[in-house]
């Protein structure tokens, strides 16, 4: 019958051209996007930073550096437009299964002699191809253009490379979640609800279960809750360069060099495994779901009852208890028995509203809101239960308190009023805080000290956050490092009453003081640092500085001072002064050393080096102002008579440091600030001893508060 | 050969197709009757390894369909509503399906989409229903394949063109040897063109016939007997499907051979005797209404 037989030629190509030729528009936007991204991005990129580079006279070095960061962070592993890979790929799957949706498309192609397999992998292959040959092709099209216009180096182009590694990474993990989608659904717009849902679940699970921890849990450490490098999106995990950029700032536009790079990869290679291994899994199922599709599931909502009845108990929970978190915003207190009632109610009803609007939606029928009563039943049971194991700490997240022989190491952080801003030894060029180089860096192994201070910090944070206007100790985080390779943080209160020779264990050890003072961990300031800072000792009435080339024998002498460091030496001793350290390259860094009595070395390193102002006296002084603080007001009054003035520095102390201090014996209603002759301010107000405010001083606030009172009926009858 | 063998589906708790077991001969014409709902496309899709059988099993030259890209490549199936590709021409669907099926003609196709007076160039949104309907039943004779499947293809056709799609079919039997099998829920559509008829009613066979025999072993007979006597003697021994009488006249529908009928009247004395031509609609309904079932309301209409 036929006149000429066919050429059969080979069935994987003959499918490629075919569903090319029925995606030319999804190739189109590909390509446009591969070309603008790539070539002509990075062409503009070039041209613009050699156009700053003549305008701003930079050195050929200069410029080549700055041409290298264009370049580098556009299409290296720092490019932030990773959420375009997971767009192609949601809409790639979905658009090439999406025959599966329609009866009248499955008649056509299913009934066509081709295996069900043989289309699933060319359609698979088919969507990788249209977004790997345009990204490749694109890829090598920039770094050739890079290469000729003299902005690429071998960091660069390795950082390169590995972009497109990632790039392939991400795009199959979200590519096979993105099938998995339509694997699971009926047509196209569930389809998409359901690739949102696959790709934001975990993170949203995350969020819901920390904004919970943080509500109700008093011992709930922020510090904790930083991200993990990876969950089982692919959208999260391809934004694990974002993350460490945001922790390591200074990357986000520098010149990497290999290290760096290293440092980088080592942070996202565990999210790029995790990205391989849920894409395998993903499609593993995709393909198990495939070969049981059956040709009229086409036009449901979701197919198989099971994943109905998760994704409406979990969808329906998570609204509850987000519906749960805004109600509670209402409420001044999340724990109050008010509070508890309204978010309890309204957790359970948003979770059965939610709960029936789903099933309606399967169904496409609005009377279904009561169909599977004990799927409604099951979802409002789990939001209460959930809300009650936070709300009453089912899970003893407050009481825990690891055994000794679980935790490997400790640390621990006081929440102190100087602070730390110094490079990362293995970094010079990166800041870090004191809060994360105590967390971090602090390797505590006295564990039965710690834990003798965290007990009963842990029962006085519980008591504090319930009555937190009385303060009963020093705020603290602990950070156990247990051997099990976990990280547990806890936010404590370690109570004033505590022995202090527990404290002085912790506080006198080796460990502490490393992880705590950056004079131990200073060899990059050391190196680098002091040749651009400024040294500073401030007694509170007066600073001198000198120049930063005066760190490295300060920080001798004052290592040796903190050879009696502890807490009893703290607590006991009032600070005289503090000396500051600041700098600006190779990068920001501030450190405040507080200096007390005992420090013989460091006071006569700062006498021989003339950092060390004279005694400030009441002849100095120009005038004091106390100033009266109340609940809804206060009141001032000046004093410039030298007895007066005289007077008052008798009865006051100036707190320059109050680390491990207790508010007890110091008035901290009354706030004295001085004036000095020179027409200086002091840098430290006073504080009244506790019970010893003169009585001139008592008087003049009286006096001046009903001045003030006067002057306040005058206007309210003026107006 | 198709056979199929207890094939049941189900929708939910509908069951589509219950317990079918159906032979279609080779070089025949299958007609496949049924209203709507009766589950001739359910059918249809599982003959085209469309959709898979919850039961039973279906075997084309003996061997199972489902995702047999091999048994395949002899069928072309050709739904109510055919998919094209979106502002194809007809010429692309073609090439389309030269590289799907290896016997694919395109020579044949520009030649009937001339004499259909349908523009291959043109794009297929801009074809009328029935025009898409001609152009899916000519990319289906242009496969090549042995085993054509039409679901009610022929209703949207006008009468010229049925009978010009009628005649390829025909022509495409003789010389290659096609097996169409056509679903209509109108016995008029195809009764002249099939060989053989399945009768579908919600999802169960209520009858499969060879034209021909059933034409053959059922006859209409007008008569008048002189006697209740001669009445029992003649029609002792007969398959009576139906009887009506109207004064003296009796009209019966009776299962056997004209020369059998022929051969007991005979023997009897009759005031007229004559045995009349039997319409294929009379066949269906005397065989239909024998099992309890009135078909004139559903495939009559």
């Amino acid at each position: 019958m036929s006149d000429t037989k066919n050429k059969q030629g080979n069935h994987f190509f003959i499918l490629q051209r075919q569903l090319c030729r029925r995606r030319l528009w999804l190739i189109a936007a590909v390509v446009l996007y591969m070309v603008m991204y790539y070539p002509v991005a990075v062409v503009m990129l070039i041209a613009r930073s050699n156009e700053v580079a003549k305008l701003q006279n930079m050195s050929p070095e200069l410029t080549l550096s700055q041409r290298l960061v264009e370049v580098g962070t556009w299409i290296g592993m720092r490019q932030g437009f990773l959420w375009v890979t997971v767009l192609m790929a949601v809409i790639l799957a979905i658009h090439g299964f999406s025959y599966l949706f329609s009866m009248e498309k499955q008649d056509f192609y299913e009934s066509q002699p081709i295996s069900r397999m043989e289309r699933f992998w060319s359609i698979y292959a088919n969507g990788f191809l249209i977004f790997e040959i345009p990204l490749v092709i694109g890829m090598f099209l920039s770094i050739v253009l890079a290469m000729v216009m003299n902005g690429m180096s071998m960091v660069t182009f390795v950082d390169a490379m590995l972009e497109l590694v990632r790039l392939t990474i991400i795009f199959f993990s979200s590519y096979s979640l993105g099938i998995l989608a339509v694997m699971l659904t009926g047509n196209l717009v569930v389809s998409g609800i359901m690739a949102v849902l696959l790709m934001f679940a975990d993170q949203a699970c995350v969020a819901l279960v920390q904004s919970f921890e943080n509500m109700f849990y008093k011992t709930y450490c922020f510090y904790g809750q930083r991200n993990s490098s990876f969950l089982l999106s692919p959208f999260y995990n391809a934004m694990a360069p974002s993350r460490w950029i945001n922790s390591n700032y200074y990357f986000r536009y520098a010149r990497m060099n290999l290290t760096q790079l290293k440092d980088l990869l080592s942070y996202c290679w565990k999210a790029d495994l995790v990205s391989i291994l849920v894409g395998a899994t993903f499609l593993a199922i995709s393909i198990a779901l495939y070969r049981k599709r059956k040709a009229e599931y086409a036009g449901m909502t979701i197919l198989y009852r099971p994943v109905r009845t998760v994704i409406r108990i979990a969808v329906s929970v998570a609204a509850g208890l987000f519906a749960g978190q805004v109600i509670i915003n209402l409420f001044n207190s999340p724990t109050s028995r008010t509070g508890t009632v309204f978010m309890m109610v309204g957790i359970v009803f948003v979770t059965v509203l939610c709960s029936g609007i789903v099933e309606m939606v399967y169904e496409l029928d609005i009377w279904k809101f009561f169909v599977k009563f004990w799927e409604i039943a099951a979802a409002a049971i789990l939001a209460a239960g959930i809300f009650v194991m936070f709300r009453y700490d089912l899970l003893g997240y407050d009481r825990y308190v690891p055994k000794e022989s679980e935790v490997e190491s400790a640390a621990l952080y006081v929440y102190n009023d100087n602070s730390f801003y110094y490079p990362m030894e293995q970094n010079a060029k990166e800041s870090t805080g004191d809060e994360t180089h105590v967390l971090e860096d602090m390797k505590l192994t006295d564990i039965s000290s710690v834990l003798a201070v965290t007990g009963p910090g842990m029962e006085l944070q519980r008591e504090e956050s319930d009555d937190s206007n009385a303060a009963k100790g020093w705020g603290a985080e602990v950070c156990y490092r247990m051997k099990d390779g976990r990280k547990v943080y806890r936010s404590i209160t370690i109570p004033y009453s505590l022995d202090p020779d527990v404290l002085d264990a912790i506080t006198g050890s080796i460990e502490y003081k490393e992880g705590l003072i950056p004079v131990y961990s200073d060899r990059a300031v050391s190196e680098t640092a002091e040749k651009s800072g400024t040294l500073t000792f401030c007694n509170g009435f007066r600073s001198l500085s000198g120049n930063g080339a005066l760190y490295r024998e300060f920080a001798k002498a004052y290592r040796k001072d903190l050879e009696h460091y502890s807490f009893r030496q703290m607590n006991e001793e009032n600070s005289i002064g503090r000396v500051s350290f600041e700098a600006y390259r190779p990068c920001y860094m501030s450190m405040d050393f507080d200096v007390y009595p005992s420090y013989e070395n460091t006071i006569a390193f700062l006498q021989s080096n003339g950092l060390y102002p004279e005694e400030t006296k009441a002849e100095d002084i120009e005038g004091m102002t106390v100033t009266e603080y109340t609940d809804n007001s206060s009141s001032s009054a000046e004093f410039t008579e030298t007895e007066e003035i005289q007077d008052i520095l008798k009865h006051s102390m100036m707190l320059v440091s109050s680390n491990w201090k207790d508010s007890t014996g110091v008035d901290y209603q009354y706030g004295i600030s001085i004036a000095l002759k020179q027409g200086e301010a002091s840098y430290f107000s006073l504080n009244f001893r506790e019970g010893e405010i003169p009585a001139f001083v008592l008087k003049g606030l009286e006096e001046n508060r009903v001045q003030n009172d006067d002057g306040e009926m005058d206007d309210d009858f003026l107006k | 050969m198709i056979e199929t063998m207890n094939l049941t589906k189900s929708f939910d708790d509908c069951m589509a197709v219950n317990h079918v077991s159906i032979t279609m001969n080779d070089k025949e014409v299958f007609g496949l009757l049924g209203t709507n709902g009766a589950g001739k496309s359910t059918l249809l899709r599982m003959l085209a390894g469309v959709m898979q059988q919850d039961e039973g099993t279906i075997c084309i030259d003996r061997k199972p369909v489902y995702d047999n890209a091999e048994i395949k490549r002899n069928i072309f199936f050709i739904p109510n509503d055919f998919y094209f590709f979106p502002n194809a021409t007809g010429r692309e669907m073609s090439k389309y399906f030269a590289e799907m099926y290896p016997d694919y003609s395109e020579y044949r196709f520009g030649k009937m989409m001339k004499d259909f007076g349908l523009d291959p160039e043109r794009r297929i949104s801009a074809f009328s229903k029935g025009m898409k309907k001609q152009l899916s039943l000519i990319l289906g004779l242009c496969s090549g394949t042995k085993y054509m499947l039409c679901d009610e293809t022929f209703d949207g056709l006008d009468p010229v063109m049925r009978q010009a799609v009628k005649s390829l079919i025909a022509k495409d039997m003789e010389d290659r040897g096609l097996t169409p099998v056509i679903s209509s829920h109108n016995l008029r559509e195809i009764e002249d063109i099939c060989d053989h008829i399945g009768l579908l009613h919600k999802g169960g066979v209520l009858l499969s016939e060879n034209m021909e025999e059933m034409k053959t072993s059922i006859q209409k007979v007008q008569c008048v007997f002189t006697s209740d006597e001669d009445k029992e003697m003649a029609l002792g021994g007969l398959e009576i499907l139906s009887s009506e009488t109207r004064g003296r006249l009796c009209t019966l529908t009776i299962r056997a051979s004209r020369e059998e009928i022929e051969q007991h009247f005979r023997c009897v004395s009759t005031v007229f005797f004559e045995i009349l031509p039997l319409t294929l609609e009379e066949i269906f309904i005397s065989e239909t209404e024998v099992v309890g079932y009135d078909i004139r309301k559903f495939i009559m209409d």
